[in-house]
């Protein structure tokens, strides 16, 4: 295909203009499109279309999996309360409007609430009582604190007593 | 006597802390038997052997009753109190790590994770409000939890089980606030995928 004819650029402007031409065939359809106005309006008015159809969504996905990552990463300190006012009011905005953001709050809340109900089940699990052997414990150390104390008094006492009548006897 | 004991009962936790805090012994022993649940079931999270959680639950019960003079302030007991849980159960690791012979935490696991579909089934039914969590899913969590890598299962227990404040949990971990919002915020998304197939 030397020199394609309009209606053959026509045809191929679509994989033209997303570069999915051979080198050779691109710079037929180049050359045409220089020569030809009515085929190069055409190739404007396609570019666009493409574009606004192809960037659009791709520009508006991106943002919202940045957003959508920025929520998960701050979904946890949000339902602690921990989150400052801006990034609160984000987290919380997009819970209303976004409904897979919606099903992530929901499921860290349903989650967090078995934890707390499997925690409240375990702490009914407790069969012993610690509390009065932890008061007992505690009487018999002071007690005991109180005796050593008075020992060491009683050794210290002794020891004076006997370093007092060491020097007595030394100076006399 | 019976007329004291419903008194003590009856009291606010705060009250029960001041008067222990003045040597009221009978006061201190209504403090520990409202408290042990609390440190038992953190315990039970934190480590796997009934006789370890026995222990620990015993020794912080023992160090909160001894040390209750030194809180300063009564509203700050539930933070206090997770700093001696905190403490004792990173004393317990640097012990297990120094003892090469302990049971396999694997074995035990796999023995627990034993659990048959039969026996989950009617909890599916059931709604989040209603505390209706069976058995099972209650050793399942508390395993799950159990096998977080380390940094992971002492926050998620502080923040979920303890519902500590992230200042409270850092200085507890003694870590920064951003790492502790990340720690949490990682071990709640592993733990959410591990046990999605059962709550
Ligand atoms: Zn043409």
């Amino acid at each position: 295909m030397e020199n394609p004819n309009c209606q053959q650029v026509i045809n191929l402007l679509e994989l033209y203009i997303n570069g999915k031409l051979s080198p050779i065939l691109a710079n037929a359809i180049e050359f045409h499109l220089n020569i030809c106005p009515k085929c190069r309006k055409k190739y404007f008015e396609l570019k666009t279309e493409i574009n606004n159809v192809k960037d659009k969504p791709k520009i508006h996905s991106n943002r919202v999996e940045r957003q959508i990552e920025h929520y998960i990463q701050n979904l946890s300190a949000y339902i602690d309360n921990e989150l400052d006012d801006k990034d609160n009011i984000k987290i919380r905005k997009l819970s209303i409007v976004n409904t897979q953001a919606r099903q992530k709050l929901e499921d860290i809340l349903y989650f967090r609430q078995m934890l707390q109900n499997s925690f409240d089940k375990t702490k009914n699990n407790l069969k012993k009582d610690y509390s009065e052997e932890i008061i007992h414990r505690i009487l018999n150390s002071g007690r005991k604190r109180i005796n050593s104390e008075y020992v060491s008094l009683v050794i210290s006492t002794l020891f004076l007593i006997f370093w007092s009548i060491e020097i007595l006897y030394l100076y006399n | 006597m019976t007329g004291q004991k419903f008194q003590y009962k009856k009291m606010k936790f705060e009250e029960l802390i001041l008067l222990a805090q003045n040597d009221d012994m009978k006061a201190l022993e209504e403090l520990i038997k409202q408290e042990q649940r609390n440190v038992f079931a953190a315990f039970s999270y934190l480590t796997q052997n009934k006789q370890d959680i026995s222990d620990l639950t015993q020794e912080a019960l023992l160090r909160i009753a001894r040390n209750i003079k030194t809180l300063k302030n009564p509203k700050n007991f539930k933070g206090w109190a997770n700093q001696i849980i905190t403490h004792l159960y990173y004393d317990e690791i640097r012990k297990i790590s120094r003892k090469p012979n302990t049971i396999s935490i694997d074995s035990e696991t796999e023995e627990s994770n034993e659990f048959t579909i039969k026996n989950l089934l009617p909890d599916k039914r059931c709604k989040p409000q209603e505390k209706c969590i069976s058995l099972e899913i209650e050793e399942i969590i508390k395993n799950e939890i159990n096998n977080l890598p380390e940094p992971f299962k002492i926050v998620i227990v502080l923040r979920e089980l303890q519902g500590m404040s992230y200042d409270e949990i850092a200085n507890a971990t003694k870590s920064s606030i951003g790492t502790v919002k990340s720690r949490i915020s990682r071990a709640r998304l592993k733990l959410q995928e591990n046990l999605k197939n059962y709550i």
